[in-house]
């Protein structure tokens, strides 16, 4: 279910209290910013801002909360020769593959994550005992747009911008001292997941050092931007 | 700050008039901005610099010569050194003590105090310190005032008082604003932004790596930059400005100025920092750069001349003196005599003349080895020059008013009269970043100065400080090492790939030029190639060895550290008590342990420990000092760095905090501990036992298992027969480690045939991954784990209302039929959230344990809120469960549990399959082994016997006291004399009405209806203590009728 809410006068305090709240718009998001949206959406029971009033006058970076995309933990002895989600896995750890709206990372000998991030309805995986719905374990953070190597700067000592290494790829490290899953697919786009618990610190620990390089809150629509340029430009599978 | 481009002097450039008397035109190098001046003022005298300006650079041109008062002595201190490297110059500048004023950018609105003074450093009352010499010789703090020790505190503290540098107010925050930290990875760093270090990092960017220079001066060019000497056709200042442009064109090349390093640690971690200028967005940024490869060129400085009251204001180094006049334009004198031991101090005295200060004398101690052009620039400009002679004295009170030179064979002395003395006695290379690198460092007999002997393959080193002083050969060695360490990292595997620069790699540079050798042809030809002509150029130059002038003594002191007051005497001294090692009389006299570190002293003191040797027969080379970092002290605030503290929030926090929620951290977690102010927990006890309460228990850990050999891992894991295992059930059991010692505990469920759940204590649930492999590492199951402890938040109804209010929320049959105790069910609450349902009994009571997605996780907490509502349900925190799971005997991994017992001495032996020997349960063997050994350590419940607790002191307000009165967790049981055993958790029941607890005690006084005597310090005088009777650990509704209701 979905609706979209294009208020003008959303209040100050953050998505939760943007617009009329569907019936089912009972999930939560670990991140919660402090800034207005301008424009909500209602998506399988999340309450999705896709864009903030400030994004206009803003061209520097954006932290965008993506926790509300679907993702699943697959695991397998060999996982190297299955298909999950009909996805083919990427032959060395470390590596990507974007198929369309799924990513599928490769983790390591027997497991990948794969992130639905397209605008096409999630799917369903087959009832395999190997998949492990995530979407609720993590939160899902999204670095958009210019300086975004700046930003990363200052949160993290991973080589997330290695230019030996071809995009998108994976790196498994700390990002302010929590562990990350992080996929780098441009200088512009880098997602990283984590437990959800540290979710809320995390964004606010970001934004805080961030800032130095001028991020700020954004909405979904500039990830969608961002990823159909990397995806355009980068190699698929 | 942007006045920092040569040139910037619009005065020196047309020949208008300078902004003060003691400015001066100095033309294109200069750095300061005249048209932007800068009020601050010292000791509350207004004055005024300009953008550009250091305090001490404005000071100076505002006409102050003393800045401080020395440590010991109180001896007037000016400027000495231009860039830190001793303490003269260190004061307090907006109230933030010990700021270095040579290296301190001056800002609008400064304030200047001068340091370890009384007074007007000009008149400081302490300066007649001085006189008292004798009572302070090298390590007198070592042997006086010790005896009787009892007087050692009050000299001790005196001392400190009289010698402090600086005073911090507690209550005050010093310069806020941001202080970021920022990590970085290259494949080369360079260390200096000299025109070596500038070409170092061109030659490995040209080959795709990534390059980061680190400059502490907020400009490059090294001491290039402000020399007008001709090379090539062109001043040395406009090649290291063009030098510079080329490097910050340069794509792949971060140049970090106002950026010192402050060591180099392992794998080639370089930490720096960068003062922020007007522009930044920070006042200090912390720098971790990762790094293939290092280049050390960080240049050489000063090495001191001591003679007799070498600290006057008014003596100075050349490279101060030089870079005051071509720097800031701020003249350093108006008459000066020179002694210097290297070409570049007669470069200087070449150029100050020509900027209008009167040179009466050049003296040099080397006997050869001068430049013979800057020998006749000399002869032209009509100052007379004497070979093997050196400044033996300066002359004057509180300023230099004169100076004597001596010739080294004893002739002299001449006497000259001069209000500055520029002296040195050579050059030493900046060797602190060598040293945190762990090269091997040796004395060089040529170039007299430290040179590296071995380095790490992944170091290389170029520039001045290999000895060289031609330009040319200065910007090749620069280039080869760049070079080097190109071939290095390709060595190691780092593509010279053009892609990352957009263009093509090199001719050439594609493949590796023999198997094996992985350096490509034209590398190593380029390679080749800077060699060769690095070797066609002039190499390092000859130093000299000398470090004093002549007649040192005589009633004067001749400093060898001026930061600790360190003269040329206390290293005599030190030699004579037996410290005739640097290291020794390093630490003995307080050599080079002040704020300069070993800058200044370092290499002197050596030199002089060696000539000492000679003298004596012994050693005879200088032997090195360690170097530590930081090199450059970055402010403490920098390296405490962002105040985050980025912990794991449940996602129930929000609702518990609108519920009046005191919380506390819990391992990574931050949980709500309390819902009142009251510490007992009276109300949230109460309200569990007698209605219904609702616990947020989500960081409880949880995890799947699958794969047709999770059964395996389960057995070997735990300690119980995980065969029985069954669905729709929760089976409590436990794991032990190696040692038979309890780990963890939790419920398993099995959901499909190779598929289970299964739940561990919230500590242990970022372990258990590596918990079971580890244990099953060699086995090669099939099995995978999935910790989904974030994925489901966890909700804790509990209390003989618990079902009525879980049935207001769901249709699913929670009646005790259909759901029985330990049971576990799928159930849907409200608009159609699927929750996992446990029903668990850690507190003693009806409970439901819901398992919820933790996006839904606020939905459902607002559904039990609002059914419990009608039945006055309330929240409880952590310390009310911990009070109702102790009443019912219920153990904390770690409360009621330690490295002494193991499983069968907790009471949980009950838990073991011992029968079991084919999966190889961790713990199995040490459990067998040791479970019925005699004289363990056991685990007993104690009533404390009404009337038997008393206490001395106030014990209600002690920190650390239990409400209602007695002994708390942790107190000492007692027995003859002797600790028997220790409390683990104990509290006035409000339930039961009388005081419960659980200890852990010997198994001789474990016996029911044995008496304990529990004591307990409190501190200041306070202690508690009273007696109990061993009773069995069930406390509360021992048959578990309420739980199963």
């Amino acid at each position: 279910m979905s609706g979209r809410d294009e208020s003008a006068a959303a209040p100050a305090g953050g998505i939760a209290r943007t617009g009329p709240i569907a019936p089912t718009a009972h999930r939560r998001s670990p991140v919660v910013f402090d800034a207005n949206p301008a424009t909500t959406e209602v998506r399988d029971g999340w309450t999705v801002a896709l864009r903030y009033r400030h994004e206009e006058q803003h061209a520097g970076p954006l932290l965008v909360d993506l926790s509300h995309r679907r993702r699943w933990d697959y695991q397998d002895g060999s996982v190297a020769t299955q298909r999950p989600m009909d996805l083919p896995v990427p032959r060395e750890y470390g590596q990507v593959g974007v198929h369309g709206s799924l990513v599928i990372n490769r983790m390591n000998r027997t497991q990948v994550a794969i992130w639905h991030l397209g605008d096409d309805p999630a799917p369903t995986p087959p009832p395999e005992t190997a998949f492990t719905e995530i979407t609720d374990g993590h939160c899902m953070l999204a670095f958009v747009g210019p300086e975004v190597p700046a930003v990363l700067e200052h949160l993290t000592s991973l080589d997330l911008f290695d230019p030996a290494r071809a995009t998108p790829f994976l790196t498994q490290g700390p990002v302010l001292h929590v562990p990350c899953q992080i996929v780098t697919f441009s200088s512009d786009l880098v997602i990283m997941t984590l437990a959800r618990g540290y979710g809320e610190m995390f964004a606010h620990a970001a934004l805080h050092s961030g800032a130095l390089a001028g991020l700020r809150p954004g909405g979904e629509d500039a990830f969608k931007r961002a990823f159909a340029r990397a995806t355009a430009t980068s190699a698929c599978g | 700050m942007t006045a920092h481009r040569p040139g910037a002097v619009a005065a020196a450039a047309d020949g208008s008039r300078p902004a003060s008397p003691h400015r001066l035109p100095c033309g294109s190098t200069c750095r300061v901005d005249l048209s932007r001046p800068l009020s601050f003022d010292f000791l509350g005298r207004p004055m005024t610099g300009f953008a550009g300006d250091t305090v001490a650079s404005a000071l100076y041109a505002n006409g102050v010569r003393i800045f401080s008062r020395s440590l010991k002595y109180h001896r007037p201190r000016g400027l000495y050194s231009i860039e830190g490297e001793s303490a003269t110059t260190y004061m307090a500048i907006d109230g933030v003590p010990n700021e270095c004023a040579e290296t301190t950018e001056l800002r609008a609105g400064m304030s200047v105090r001068a340091q370890n003074v009384r007074g007007d450093p000009k008149t400081d009352r302490f300066g007649f310190i001085g006189a008292f010499e004798r009572l302070m010789p090298a390590g007198f703090y070592y042997r006086l005032g010790h005896r009787p020790y009892s007087l050692w505190p009050l000299f001790q503290n005196g001392l400190r008082r009289m010698a402090g540098t600086g005073v911090l107010d507690p209550r005050r925050e010093y310069r806020p604003g941001v202080r970021a930290e920022r990590y970085l990875n290259v494949d080369v760093a360079v260390v200096g932004g000299g025109t070596a270090g500038m070409e170092a990092a061109l030659a490995a960017a040209e080959r795709g790596l990534r390059v980061c220079v680190f400059e502490r001066r907020p400009w490059m060019g090294g001491h290039h930059a402000w020399r007008v000497r001709e090379f090539e056709g062109k001043p040395l200042w406009q090649r290291a400005s063009e030098l510079e442009a080329r490097v910050r064109a340069t794509e792949n090349v971060r140049v970090l100025t106002r950026s010192p390093v402050t060591g180099v640690w392992g794998e080639n971690l370089v930490t720096g920092f960068t003062v922020g200028g007007d522009d930044d967005p920070f006042r200090e940024c912390h720098w971790e750069c990762r790094a293939r490869t290092v280049v050390v060129a960080a240049g050489c400085m000063d090495r001191p001349l001591v003679f007799n009251h070498n600290d006057r204001p008014g003596v100075m180094q050349p490279g101060a003196a030089w870079r005051l006049a071509r720097t800031y334009g701020v003249s350093p004198g108006k008459v000066a005599v020179v002694s210097v031991g290297d070409d570049l101090g007669l470069e200087a005295a070449v150029d100050l003349t020509r900027l209008g200060v009167e040179v009466r004398a050049v003296v040099d101690s080397r006997r050869r080895g001068h430049d013979p052009a800057l020998l006749e620039e000399l002869y032209d400009l009509r100052i007379p020059f004497r070979s093997r002679w050196s400044a033996s004295r300066a002359k004057g009170g509180k300023h230099v008013t004169g100076c004597d030179v001596w010739g080294m064979s004893g002739i002299g002395p001449n006497s000259y009269t001069c209000d500055l003395v520029v002296a040195n006695a050579g050059a030493q290379p900046r060797i602190g970043v060598l040293a945190t690198v762990k090269a091997k460092l040796g004395y060089c007999r040529h170039t007299h100065s430290y040179q590296p002997v071995e380095l790490p393959d992944d170091v290389f080193v170029a520039g001045s400080m290999t000895g060289l002083r031609d330009p040319g050969s200065i910007t090749e060695s620069g280039r080869l090492a760049g070079l080097r360490a190109a071939a290095f990292c390709r060595r190691q595997g780092t593509a010279l790939d053009a892609r990352r620069i957009g263009r093509a790699e090199p001719a050439g540079e594609a493949g590796p030029s023999s198997p094996g050798d992985n350096c490509p042809p034209a590398l190593s030809a380029a390679i080749e190639k800077a060699t060769s002509t690095l070797a066609s150029r002039p190499g390092p130059v000859a130093g000299t060895g000398i470090f004093r002038g002549q007649g040192i003594g005589r009633g004067a002191k001749a400093f060898v550290d001026l930061d600790e007051d360190g003269t040329y005497k206390n290293v005599v001294e030190s030699a004579a008590q037996g410290f005739d090692a640097p290291e020794l009389a390093k630490r003995f006299g307080g050599f080079g342990l002040g704020p300069g570190q070993y800058r200044v002293t370092g290499q002197n003191l050596a030199m002089i420990m060696a000539a000492m040797g000679l003298d004596s027969g012994k050693a005879t080379v200088p032997a090195p000092t360690t170097v530590r970092p930081p090199l450059v002290p970055p402010s403490l605030a920098t390296l405490a760095g962002p105040p985050h503290d980025v912990h794991k929030r449940t996602p129930l926090h929000d609702e518990q905090t609108a519920r009046g929620a005191i919380f506390r951290r819990m391992g990574p977690w931050e949980r709500a501990r309390y819902f009142s102010e009251d510490p007992s927990c009276r109300d949230e006890i109460l309200g569990v036992r007698r209605n219904v309460g609702l616990l947020d228990s989500s960081p409880l850990g949880k995890f799947r298992i699958f794969g047709p050999d999770a059964l395996n891992a389960l057995q070997r894991v735990y300690i119980s027969d995980m065969r029985k295992a069954r669905p729709g059930r929760c089976m409590y059991s436990a794991m032990c480690n190696d040692m038979g010692q309890l780990m963890d505990d939790g419920v398993v469920v099995k959901e499909s045939e190779n598929g289970y759940y299964f739940t561990t204590s919230s500590a242990r649930a970022g372990t258990t991954v590596e918990w079971f492999r580890y244990h099953t590492r060699y086995d090669g199951w099939d099995y995978h784990l999935v910790n989904i402890t974030d994925v489901l938040g966890s909700l804790n109804l509990a209390g003989p209302n618990a079902r009525r209010v879980l049935e207001r929320v769901t249709r699913d049959d929670v009646s005790n039929d259909a759901f029985p105790y330990m049971g576990v069910r799928r159930i849907t609450v409200g608009d159609g959230v699927e929750v996992r349902c446990l029903r668990l009994g850690f507190v003693g009571e009806l409970s439901f344990e819901l398992h919820v997605p933790s996006s839904y996780c606020q939905y459902v907490w607002g559904l039990l809120v609002d059914a419990g509502a009608d039945f006055g349900m309330q929240p409880i925190g952590l310390e009310a469960q911990n009070c109702l799971r102790a009443e019912k005997g219920h153990i904390i991994i770690g409360a009621e549990s330690e490295q002494r017992v193991i499983l069968t001495d907790i009471g949980m032996g009950w838990m073991w399959d011992r029968r079991d020997t084919a999966s190889k349960k961790v713990g199995a063997p040490a459990l067998r082994a040791c479970a019925e050994q005699p004289g363990r350590m056991k685990l007993v419940g104690f009533r404390v016997d009404e009337g038997s607790g008393s206490h001395r002191g106030d014990l209600e307000a002690a920190p650390g006291a239990q409400p209602g009165g007695g002994p708390g967790d942790g107190a000492v049981i007692v027995a003859d004399g002797e600790v028997v055993g220790y409390v683990c958790t104990t509290r006035r029941s409000e339930t039961l009405g009388w005081r419960y607890g659980m200890a852990l005690v010997r198994e001789e006084h474990a016996a029911r209806g044995a008496g304990l005597n529990i004591y307990e310090n409190l501190g200041s005088g306070r202690k508690s203590t009273c007696s109990a009777t061993v009773v069995a650990p069930h406390f509360y509704d021992p048959r578990g009728e309420r739980l199963r209701a």
